[in-house]
């Protein structure tokens, strides 16, 4: 028997076991009436009689779920050890390679049951462990009863499908592989509510469920809502005010053209996106000290602002994130280069390049195709047509790209003097780092030289030992430096070293045999004139007539001793006289020369330095470096770089990682887009370096039917909440289906017909009826669609974090409009807008994951929305909104009437005045803390502001 | 509506259309467990009446609303001592008179571990049989030793690879290298947490992270509710213990009582033109709930509150500060609590390990055996699973000396992932039991293996769930703690 795989296909139980639950609720009346009827003592279900109803039940509750968890791993569709299959009647008659293994009827006579009562040591299934005594009575039960499998019920024929085939199917089955289609808006009943196409695809859906939608919200409402979508920013009440009298038909239309105008839209559609690049600032940890930051981060996410506030074609947006520097961009666009940063900002999971690639092939097929084919790393995705050779195809093409050491400049440094100071600061920096490794490089130099012997030693013992593996790298006087072992050891290896009066020693004695070593050795010293001893220096010579050396390493330590006594003499010479160039005695300067040569090992390059370095010295070098690193990140002057990746001279050819073990090598396969979609590009093999460019003009092909609905999608799900498809960055078999699909359809073919224009995009869809109806709940949506998936109504939605924080800051007048740049410490009460908070992967500052600020791990596609106290604690308690309410107060403190007072604390925080009742309830809190004696220390109207700011309207959108 | 008053918010919330309580499910709002257990067990019950035990995350409300695991079971809270670096264990609770015999002489199996190990190392500990089980504790840690027969110590723990960080991914989150959920954010996941006023999953770790960072405690693909809440225990302050749990500007609890009625009088208000929105409503609701957070979280982390006679106890040191806290947590349903012994990786003793253990030690056994023993005494230890071990273990031999690796001594031990020992105690271990065994040197776990996926099988069935299905469905695909590993260790269970 083979035995069972080490990596399990677990998915294809866990789907079966999925359907089986569905299965089980269809038969649920059955079950009840079977279970009651007839259960035997061990709780085994009987089959009397043979209605095929009760034997269908029997095999769809007891026998296939056993098949499924015990025996489809090896014996279904992905494997079929010893030919075997255990998921359809034919599998099962058919038997395997080594016969029948069913013979219905006949239990004890057939090898399966054999097999599972582990009756023959040789035959024991399943190997993992025995089952049950319940679960083999189960099975004995249904072989005995023939063995029935219910007709009809083969598995999907899809997958039974060989691959290349199943691909196909699949891509003409799946809505969302199919091509788009131009469905002419829906004729509606209502013919009055409809004011723009997408309004019939809604309507039509709404009336075949009668439904009736809402009619249009009031004016504040919809510039407050105008206002979150488009900005992120709430309106100031003299603009609401402005809107609500302006009663030009076009003034809605006017607003959103201004709005899509205003550099704060680009801010907040890139929060958006950035949520799906899965953009932070560093690497996740790293070890040793190691820099973690991402200085230039900040330029991908100025990237994307500038590009959404450019209506930059979304097509183009693509091939500039995949792949910028092969658009051959001249020196005005190299600001482009910053685009890269999507595939560069993931965690870089301490180095190691397989999770790397891994990151860079999820976020690009999940953020711009809706696909998910990280799924296809270890074995074929299970429910989606994407096989392992696809994740493969992809590995090819960024395994054959890197990131330059040196990042570019996004543009020539113009000489400002910030960007001299800049300069300045960073040469102190890297001379401070000379300066600490030029100490380093003398100090080890004299170390290496002053433990000359124990190096020699080493050397001599590596040459000798049987088994050199075991030699271990330590000397007399402590551990030896290994890069400095191996340096010795090519060093000797170069055959000019043979004529060496000192190091020549070594090479010659060295071939003489470990055991006769010391008689060869007398036998040569005797000698006036050896062969061996010839051009070896005279000192050494002497030394070995006094003492013969009775092996290598008695040769390596005289030498090395004897070095050591010229070195210090040398160092003893260089104290009393500094200027000294040579030893005044000739024959050890002869030897001291030896030593110092450039090319002896002891001598070292600032770059052999660093190679030198222990683990605790490198530490304490990367620090130096990080130094340089920081100015670089942090000064205000530094010139802004990409985060670029550029193609490997030679590119990766790909080859399957079976179980997605690097260790594991299968098949080759080409760099190529998808199979699924390779219509759009002709599955041809990319030829192109990489072949980044080729997968994004994939992408962005108007053939290709997912980018456009996915996008599409995206800045639909931005509106009202929720997308079309609301499994935004899942548009396979397990992600949700589009609510609408003609409309999806419909928003995506206009798209690409206008120039995958964004901006066009949102005004299409907010000048239609449906954005701007009202949020009301009506009985009979909520009775019908209570989940408003058909969008009977607005929904009202809840401020993210971003514009929450950035509202309390509009309110106070306190905020920083500044547009782009570095990031800033936002939970350290930084003014500027929440999208430049500073995220570190490593260290997520609480109050943004409190807010729901999502994961940077992996591409996010719609955030969570929690309630969770943390919030309120922040609102509550947090120096940064008390300050806020603070300002408020002191703003309006030269209001002398109460009442007015009140009004204009009103319209700061929710841009309009307070009601009668809104008014007395304030006035009565004003009052009612002016008599407390514990308020005197907090000013009321603090207080007060405070509340306005925490209120359900203020964070709310209808 | 009285916001404070349970009873009422049921009525109104028993009259919300079911989708609108759907908006509930994943906020952590705490309307009182007890009242949210009545009001949505109705659902819940629905959900599961096809016998499905798998959840998802649709199948439940409020993320921490405490819920049933798949089988009875008799922990409900666990606390995790990590002595994060490693420890040794044969100076701890894996004793070895070979190495006496030997000491000074090659090992004849000398593993390959991180770095280069030379001769076998005695240990400069004694130790002693301890209680009615026997069992040999050095002399590191006696208090454990005086609890010794409510202990179950497993000696046959290995893991993967013998380096920190691919070893700390899979003690916590049962992956090495992968972004997954730890163990912490599974079991809250799975259990949600009796305390709605207090995280449900809490990492303490006095004067800053250890190494890994805030990925010990990640929730990975789970909902982020589900993330450990990190608290640096060197601070005494609840100000510094807790994000924004005091007031700012010091405002009187009666002040902000009173600001709160009228944020509560105008959010009712807005909320009668807009019916019944529970986002809302559950908005509304936070803020009573951070109101009342600030004085039970204060009250639980003021371990002064505590009499002189149990302080005494668990000793005077920043390890008993939060094994005493821990205690705290536990008594007011905190699920699942983790407590490093310090940043950076404390127990990594890769020289002078008499000195080092000795220090460490000295600093957490008595809090530790103060934990077994009150735990006992107030009848928690049967609920509460107490683990004790690191990421690894330590060789046998000793290390051998390495510029800028170690001190250049040879008195410590390097890292070992092929056998060391945990141990667990309350929570329905057998306790005074040994599981498994090592080599006569104690360099490789050779009887009764547990694997690290192994152990966490077997924490989760502690806790009442069949690890092959407490699952998660992320990005196609139902991931669970243990991959596609781990077998529960029965013999451990009493």
């Amino acid at each position: 028997m083979e035995t069972m795989s080490v990596a399990r296909t677990l998915h294809w139980i866990i789907r079966k076991v999925n359907e089986l639950h569905d299965m089980i609720r269809r038969y649920v009346v059955y079950i009840s009436f079977f279970v009651l009827g007839s259960t035997n003592l061990l709780g085994i279900a009987i089959i009397r009689g043979n209605d095929p109803a009760e034997r269908e039940v029997f095999f769809e509750t007891k026998v296939r779920p056993l098949l499924s968890q015990h025996c489809l791993e090896c014996h279904g569709v992905k494997e079929q050890s010893g030919g075997l299959r255990f998921d359809s009647s034919t599998a099962i008659t058919r038997g395997g390679s080594s016969g029948l293994i069913v013979i219905p009827g006949a239990p004890d006579k057939s090898p399966l049951v054999q097999a599972i009562r582990y009756a023959d040591p040789n035959l024991e299934m399943p190997p993992k462990g025995k089952l049950t005594d319940a679960e083999i009575a189960t099975l004995v039960e249904w072989v005995r009863t023939g063995a029935y499998w219910p007709k009809g019920n083969e598995p999907d024929a899809v997958e039974q499908l060989p691959p290349a085939k199943r691909i196909d199917q699949i891509r003409e089955s799946h809505w969302a592989y199919r091509p788009i289609q131009a469905a002419a808006p829906p004729k509606v009943k209502d013919s009055k509510w409809p004011w723009h196409p997408i309004d019939n695809f809604i309507l039509s859906a709404l009336e075949s469920q009668e439904i009736t939608p809402n009619r249009q919200a009031d004016r504040r409402t919809l510039i407050l809502r105008a206002y979150f979508t488009l900005l992120g920013l709430a309106p100031s009440y003299d603009e609401v005010q402005a809107f609500v009298a302006d009663d030009s038909p076009q003034a809605f239309s006017n607003m959103i053209d201004r709005l899509l105008e205003s550099p704060h839209y680009g801010e907040r559609w890139a929060r958006h996106w950035l949520d799906v690049a899965r953009f932070a600032e560093t690497t996740g940890y790293q070890a040793g000290s190691r820099d973690t930051t991402y200085p230039y981060a900040y330029t991908y996410r100025d990237y994307v602002i500038k590009a959404f506030n450019d209506d930059k074609p979304f097509n183009e947006f693509i091939l500039e994130q995949l792949a910028a520097d092969q658009l051959e961009l001249d020196d005005a666009s190299k600001h482009k280069l910053a685009a890269l940063g999507f595939l560069t900002v993931g965690r870089k999971f301490m180095g190691n390049e397989h999770e790397i690639i891994d990151d860079r092939i999820d976020v690009t097929t999940r953020a711009f195709l809706g696909t998910s084919v990280a799924c296809a790393r270890c074995h074929d995705h299970k429910y989606d047509p994407i096989p392992t050779a696809d994740y493969y195809s992809l590995y090819g093409v960024f395994a054959s790209c890197q990131e330059p050491e040196i990042l570019p400049l996004l543009g020539d440094p113009k000489s400002t003097p910030g960007y001299e100071e800049f300069l300045e600061a960073k040469a102190k920096k890297q001379e401070e780092v000379d300066k600490w490794l030029e100490k380093k490089r003398v100090a080890t130099e004299q170390e290496l030289r002053s433990r000359i012997a124990d190096y020699l030693v080493h050397l001599a013992k590596l040459r000798q030992d049987s088994n050199p593996k075991g030699v271990k790298k330590i000397g007399e006087r402590g551990p030896l430096r290994p890069r400095a072992v191996a340096r010795w050891q090519d060093f000797m290896k170069n055959l000019d070293v043979k004529n060496h009066p000192v190091w020549g020693a070594l090479y010659r004695f060295g071939k003489i045999s470990k055991e006769s070593f010391a008689e060869d050795m007398n036998s040569i010293l005797s000698e006036a004139s050896s062969d061996q001893l010839q051009g070896l220096h005279s000192s050494l010579v002497a030394k070995w007539r006094e003492t013969p050396p009775e092996s290598l390493v008695d040769v390596a330590q005289s030498i090395g001793e004897k070095l050591e006594e010229v070195l210090k003499s040398w160092n003893e010479l260089k104290k009393k006289e500094p200027t000294a160039t040579r030893l005044a005695d000739d024959s050890d300067e002869e030897l001291r020369g030896a030593m110092f040569a450039t090319d002896n090992p002891t001598s070292l390059t600032a770059d052999q330095m660093i190679a030198h370095l222990d683990q605790a010295e490198r530490n304490e070098y990367n620090q130096q470096l990080g130094k340089i690193k920081s100015v670089e990140a942090s000064h205000h002057g530094s010139p802004a770089r990409g985060m670029v990746v550029v193609d490997r001279p030679n590119p990766h050819d790909p080859v399957i990682f079976k179980r997605g073990q690097p260790g594991n090598p299968g098949d080759s396969v080409p760099r190529r887009f998808l199979q699924l979609l390779s219509h759009v590009d002709g599955g041809k093999p990319f030829v192109k370096g990489s072949g980044r460019l080729e997968l994004a003009q994939a992408i962005a092909h108007p053939n290709n039917p997912l980018t456009s609905r996915v996008i599409v999608n995206r800045i639909w799900q931005h509106h009202f909440g929720t997308g079309l498809v609301p499994t935004a960055s899942d548009f396979g078999s397990r992600g949700e289906k589009p609510s609408n699909p003609e409309l999806l359809d419909y928003l995506a073919k206009e798209f690409m017909t206008d120039g995958w224009s964004i901006k066009r995009l949102h005004r299409r869809i907010m000048l239609s009826a449906t954005w701007q109806q009202s949020s009301e709940v009506h009985s009979e949506g909520q009775s019908i669609d209570p989940e408003n998936r058909l969008l009977w109504r607005m929904p009202r939605r809840r401020l993210e974090f971003e514009p929450l924080r950035d509202r309390l800051l509009t309110s106070t007048d306190k905020l920083d409009r500044t547009i782009g740049g570095r990031s800033v410490k936002i939970h350290e009460d930084a003014t500027r807008r929440g999208l430049y908070a500073y995220v570190d992967r490593e260290d997520i500052p609480g109050l943004l994951a409190s807010f729901d600020l999502p994961s940077p791990d992996a591409s996010q596609a719609t955030r969570a929305r929690t309630t969770v106290p943390q919030q309120a604690l922040f609102l509550i308690n947090a120096k940064f909104v008390i300050q806020q309410a603070e300002t408020l107060a002191s703003k309006t403190s030269s209001i002398e009437s109460t009442q007015d007072r009140v009004k204009a604390l009103y319209k700061r925080t929710l841009a309009r005045t307070p009601d009668e009742q809104e008014l007395r309830m304030a006035i009565d809190f004003l009052d009612a803390a002016k008599t407390s004696a514990e308020a005197q220390k907090i000013d009321p109207w603090s207080q007060l502001a405070q509340v306005l700011l925490l209120s359900n309207e203020f964070a709310f959108v209808d | 509506m009285n916001p404070q008053d349970p009873i009422s918010l049921i009525r109104e919330l028993g009259n919300m259309p079911a989708s609108r309580r759907e908006f509930l499910r994943r906020s952590g709002v705490g309307f009182g467990s007890i009242a949210m257990a009545g009001l949505l067990a109705e659902d819940s019950g629905r959900m599961f009446a096809d016998g499905s035990a798998a959840l998802t995350e649709q199948s439940h409300p409020n993320p921490m609303h405490p819920k049933q695991p798949h089988f009875a079971a008799k922990a409900k809270a666990v606390i995790h001592l990590f002595m994060n670096g490693g420890p040794s264990q044969v100076d701890t609770f894996d004793p070895k008179p070979a190495l006496d015999k030997h000491h000074g002489q090659p090992v004849p199996n000398n593993l390959r571990t991180e770095r280069e190990t030379g001769a076998a190392y005695r240990s400069p500990f004694k130790f002693q049989k301890y209680g009615q089980s026997g069992i040999e504790v050095s002399e590191l840690f006696p208090h454990v030793g005086e609890m010794i027969d409510d202990v179950c110590v497993i000696r046959s723990m290995h893991a993967n690879v013998p380096n920190h960080e691919p070893s700390l991914m899979l003690m916590n989150c049962g992956d090495a290298t992968l972004v997954r959920p730890a163990v912490g954010s599974w079991v809250t996941y799975g259990l949600g947490s009796v305390n709605q006023n207090l995280p449900g999953f809490i990492a303490m770790c006095p004067g800053g992270y250890p190494i890994k960072g805030s990925e010990n405690w990640q929730s990975g693909f789970l909902p982020g509710a589900y993330q450990g809440t990190y608290i640096n225990t060197k601070n005494k302050d609840i100000e510094k213990l807790i994000a924004n749990i005091r007031n700012a500007s010091g405002i009187t609890q009666s002040d902000q009582r009173r600001q709160l009625d009228l944020l509560q009088a105008i959010n009712r208000r807005h909320q009668e033109a807009r019916q019944q929105d529970a986002e809302l409503e559950a908005r509304l609701q936070s803020f009573e709930l951070a109101y009342r957070m600030q004085m039970d979280a204060s009250e639980a982390f003021d371990i002064n509150q505590e009499p002189q006679s149990i302080r005494e106890m668990y000793g005077d040191t920043v390890q008993a500060r939060q094994i005493l806290i821990a205690r705290r947590l536990v008594e007011r349903g905190v699920r699942y609590i983790q407590l490093w012994h310090g940043n950076g990786q404390p127990w990594d003793s890769h020289d002078k390990v008499e000195e080092n253990h000795r220090k460490l030690a000295g600093e957490c056994s008595q809090a530790i055996g103060a934990l077994l023993k009150d735990l006992k005494q107030r009848g928690l230890l049967d609920s509460t699973l107490v683990v004790w071990g690191g990421e690894f273990g330590r060789t046998p031999t000793v290390e051998l000396p390495k510029p800028g690796a170690n001190a250049g001594t040879t008195s410590g031990r390097d890292h070992n992932h092929y056998g060391f020992t945990m141990w667990l105690a309350g929570g329905g271990v057998k306790g005074g039991y040994v599981h498994g065994a090592t080599d006569e040197f104690g360099f490789e776990a050779v009887e009764k293996k547990v694997h690290v996926h192994d152990l966490h099988a077997t924490m989760l069935h502690l806790l009442g769930f069949d690890h092959t299905k407490l699952t998660f469905r992320y990005a196609g695909r139902d991931f669970r703690l243990t991959d596609v590993h781990g077998n529960v260790v029965h013999d451990i269970i009493s």
